[in-house]
């Protein structure tokens, strides 16, 4: 099947640009005044040069190409898998770089992450049990695929076409359906005529994306790509970051599937609304900071790249020219009467991951609850600070255990929630 | 508390270890994992893994990849007491770490052993805002620092490293920084120091060696700190240094000034020196001048000067930097009077900017170096006298133009240090680091160098293997058994970064 995916070999020609100056491994900028925070949440972990930001993964993409070490001892499979699938993919690193290596930092781990796989390097045993479950019921929970929209039955009856559709995704619809109940409640009260897929929703494909693996991703993007184009649609609009990082950009940029639909995060939909003053919002006393996640900050970052040496030289690394959503959803949440909006130190490129991203929430379950500890303590100094709030259902999930394993009085809501309780009837 | 006590309480507090503890079927390397575990209280600070080892086998410059054995991220001075004794029981190498981005392979273990990783000894320990000094620990960053200073108003000498550099690590190996022209190398800020010797005793040195919590200044006693510093991790562990912080400046100003060769600027640059007005005082060649340095060699444009420059003067007060700016404007018209090309220039703002704003990301990160290049950079970088300057810079051009199988960009920087006219000359040299003709091609150019500038009497700091060994040739046959006796008598097992001083 044909796709847009690049070998590890394709990737040596940026990885082995990395200088090695290890400018990934954290946060900095000059200011006035100097600011400096971990960025790494990998690195932050396990402390070994091997882990630490794009500098490790360029380290270990040769050591894997090269041969450097031998891959056919079952014990360094096992250290190099691990080294490579505990990485959150978040990006930190990516925004620090000032190389040529930087525009191609994510695509590039993931890369060595199937090249893992097709040696039998990966994917982790977790991994192995959720992708699994995705090729088999769509998605990662091992629920049945018909109970997807059991969370609907209590809001209204399902309806499949209209002029907007509701792409769920897999965790909302399962795990996090009070963020599911909210968007559609949101939609209705916004007078929007919205729809769901149904049966027809299958997973978007992520998880399985970002532990590497290339066909099977495919085969759900078709699925989803053929079902939303025949139905007419005019939207898309998704709750889960995630879904909105590869509906909006990886569908096409991997296998060229071009949806008609406009995507939208809700976040940008209801922006929309409220530029066109349909958005009539009620008090919510709180105060609240805001988590970025990382697949609609950073990962939307699109890179200029110089790669015919038209204006500096071959494969040059120019600049960001459109950022990630960062402003949109601040904008939603800072409209809300009653807000107290503070923000964390870290945050918009320099946002510190919530700790569940590429996999590890599964394979590295330490990992992923010691980065969201490190995130939630950061909200918990901000003064006042009662609610996290974050525009994705997989933050809000690990975000919240790590609350409770805290104690923290912080309290982990997704941002569709706030704006539903804002929003009046 | 009896300080003397204290030190003794100290030598007796490393902490314990069994030699053998997984009994006496362990062969060495399980032995020795196990055992560091021990030491560091967790198999998570240790890795005998390749997999980890291989991102400690080698750095920006072209030194080929040599892996240690093992790795291990200590906590405590304790700690490394007792991988110190460890390796001396075991007869293996020990290499200190703290960031690995320096620029001669100073952190390559030229013979395996344990790399000892320094980065979790990363507190400030104490900002003394009334004495003007700082105590930090070896893994404190460039900009773990300069955001602490900042706060309070204080500033160091700011390489053009990467933030994520070790603090301690610049100022023991004579690093230099923005300040250099005004205080000095960074190791003159050094005002104390805890280290643990090879043979794994604590000892201080300075004013903390006389009373723990003075860390003012390492005179009147004997320089001590000097068997520690510019000794390239050979000679023990520094796991606690004190440096001088001088509050930063109400004003400054940064000139900026061009010459056609670097006869004129050398001359304008020894001129102004003698004020000692300068934080720093800097000139960098055509090709250096250019964001990303040129790779391979371009020519000059017909017309460009030479040489271009800058100078920082920062004061207390207006009169003062009014001063400071009529002394610079003077001396670059008297000297033009006199037939030299130094004239001032005028450059964007947000490039003057860039002169102060250190630690950078984008300077740091050797982007405005070997972006073009492809990864890799090294250089010969020197303590030289400004009046062998230009005959050391031709002779580098003759080697990076001409004689070079691949012509490359002779990308010179000169920077005057305080105290006599003495400075910085180096010339920065990127390579791609996936074509291994070029790499080596940038590689014979660097040592060529390296020769042509030793035997001109300059001295290269922080130098790779392959200087050590130039340099050793080269020096007094006294000073060579100086070295070995000291080596000798701190490390009787050699353990300490093995073959990094090309006598030991």
């Amino acid at each position: 099947m044909a796709d847009n995916f690049k070998d590890l070999k394709w990737y040596s020609q940026f990885f082995r640009k990395c200088s090695k100056c290890g400018t990934c491994k954290s946060a900095y900028s000059y200011g006035p005044p100097p600011t400096n925070a971990t960025i790494c949440p990998q690195g932050e972990y396990f402390k070994l040069d091997s882990y630490y930001g794009s500098r490790a993964k360029s380290f270990l993409g040769q050591a894997i190409l090269e041969n450097r070490v031998d891959l056919t001892d079952p014990a360094i499979q096992e250290d190099m898998q691990k080294a490579v699938f505990s990485c959150t993919v978040c990006g930190g690193c990516q925004t620090q770089c000032q190389l040529d290596y930087k525009p191609w930092i994510i695509d590039y781990i993931e890369e060595m992450r199937h090249n893992l796989v097709n040696r039998g390097i990966g994917p982790t045993k977790a991994e192995k049990i959720y992708q699994e479950k995705v090729i088999k019921d769509h998605n990662p929970y091992g629920e049945t695929h018909s109970s997807r929209f059991n969370w609907l039955k209590d809001v209204r009856n399902l309806k499949t076409d209209g002029n907007t559709v509701y792409f769920a995704g897999c965790t909302a619809s399962y795990r996090r359906t009070e963020i599911a109940k909210s968007t559609a409640s949101v939609l209705t009260k916004l007078g929007e005529d919205w729809a769901v897929m149904g049966e027809n929703e299958y997973c978007c494909g992520s998880p399985l994306l970002r532990a590497g693996l290339r066909e099977e991703p495919q085969k759900l993007a078709e699925h989803n790509v053929d079902y939303l184009n025949d139905h007419g649609f005019k939207t898309i609009v998704t709750a889960c970051a995630g879904c909105y990082k590869v509906l909006a950009k990886e569908y096409e940029k991997w296998w060229g599937l071009k949806l008609k639909a406009k995507v939208l995060h809700t976040s940008q939909y209801l922006e929309e609304k409220m530029k066109k003053g349909e958005l009539k919002l009620s008090s919510v006393p709180a105060t609240v900071t805001y988590h970025d996640p990382c697949h609609m900050g950073r990962h939307m970052n699109h890179y200029e790249v110089d790669m015919e040496g038209k204006k500096q030289w071959k494969g040059s690394y120019i600049q960001i020219d459109k950022p990630g959503l960062y402003e949109t959803p601040r904008n939603v949440l800072k409209a809300i009467p009653g807000i107290q909006f503070k923000e964390m130190y870290r945050n918009r490129d320099n946002s510190f991951c919530c700790g569940a991203g590429g996999g590890i929430k599964a394979s590295y379950p330490d990992v992923a609850l010691e980065t969201a500890k490190t995130r939630i303590k950061e909200a918990e100094g901000l003064d006042g600070v009662q609610k996290m709030v974050t525009p994705c259902p997989f933050c809000v999930t690990n975000l919240g255990d790590a609350t409770k394993a805290l104690g923290s009085k912080v309290e982990v809501v997704d941002l569709i929630q706030l704006v539903d309780q804002a929003l009046k009837k | 508390m009896v300080l003397s006590d204290d030190n003794r309480i100290r030598q007796s507090n490393f902490k314990p270890y069994l030699i053998n503890p997984g009994g006496i079927f362990l062969d060495k390397k399980e032995r020795i994992y196990k055992t560091l575990s021990q030491i560091v209280g967790d198999e998570k600070w240790v890795s005998n893994s390749p997999v980890d080892c291989w991102a400690y086998s080698y750095d920006m410059t072209y030194k080929r990849p040599q892996m240690p054995n093992y790795v291990v991220l200590p906590k405590t001075p304790e700690e490394i007491q007792s991988i110190l004794r460890l390796a001396n029981a075991e007869k293996i190498p020990v290499v200190p770490f703290t960031a690995g981005t320096n620029i001669g392979g100073l952190c390559v273990p030229e013979q395996g052993g344990i790399l000892m990783d320094l980065k979790r000894m990363d507190e400030i320990l104490e900002i003394n805002e009334e004495v003007r000094f700082a105590v930090i620990e070896p893994g404190v960053s460039q900009a773990q620092f300069a955001q602490e200073l900042f706060k309070r108003g204080y500033r160091f000498g700011w390489p053009v490293g990467p933030p994520s550099a070790s603090v301690l690590a610049c100022a023991i190996h004579h690093g230099i920084g923005g300040m250099s022209g005004r205080y000095g190398l960074n190791s003159n800020h050094i005002t104390g120091m805890e280290v643990v010797r090879p043979t794994g005793e604590i000892l201080m040195c300075g004013s903390p060696a006389i009373r723990r919590d003075s860390w003012q200044s390492c005179m009147p006693l004997p320089r001590f700190d000097g068997l520690f510093t510019g000794t390239l991790g050979t000679t023990g562990v520094v796991t606690k240094l004190g440096v001088f912080i001088p509050p930063v400046p109400d004003y400054v100003h940064i000139g900026t000034f061009a010459a056609e060769n670097l006869t004129d600027m050398e001359k304008f640059m020894r001129t102004f020196s003698k004020y000692e007005y300068a934080d720093d005082l800097t000139a960098i060649s055509w090709w250096l001048s250019q964001v990303p340095i040129p790779y391979p060699y371009v020519e000059k444009p017909k017309g460009a000067p030479e040489w271009t420059g800058y100078t920082v003067l920062y004061a207390f007060t207006e009169k003062e930097l009014e001063n400071k700016i009529d002394v610079f404007n003077k001396v670059i018209k008297d000297l033009g009077k006199q037939g030299n090309t130094i004239k001032s220039t005028d450059v964007p703002e947000e490039s003057k900017r860039g002169r102060t704003q250190l630690p950078s990301q984008i300077v740091g990160s050797t982007k405005n170096y070997c972006k073009m290049g492809g990864g890799g950079i090294a250089w010969p970088g020197t303590f030289t006298p400004s009046n062998r300057w230009v005959a050391v810079y031709n002779l580098w051009k003759e080697i990076y133009t001409k004689k070079a199988k691949i012509p490359l960009s002779p990308s010179t920087r000169v920077t005057m240090y305080r105290g006599c006219h003495y400075g910085m000359l180096r010339i920065m040299t990127p390579f791609p680091r996936d074509r291994p003709e070029e790499e080596a091609n940038a590689a014979w150019c660097v040592r060529e160098a390296a020769k042509v500038l030793i035997d001109a009497g300059g001295i290269p700091y922080k130098p790779p293997t392959d200087f050590a060994r130039e340099i050793n040739k080269r020096a007094d046959p006294g000073w060579i058994d100086l070295i070995c006796d000291i080596k000798d008598m701190l490390d009787p097992n050699g353990i300490m970064n093995p073959g990094k001083w090309g006598v030991r």
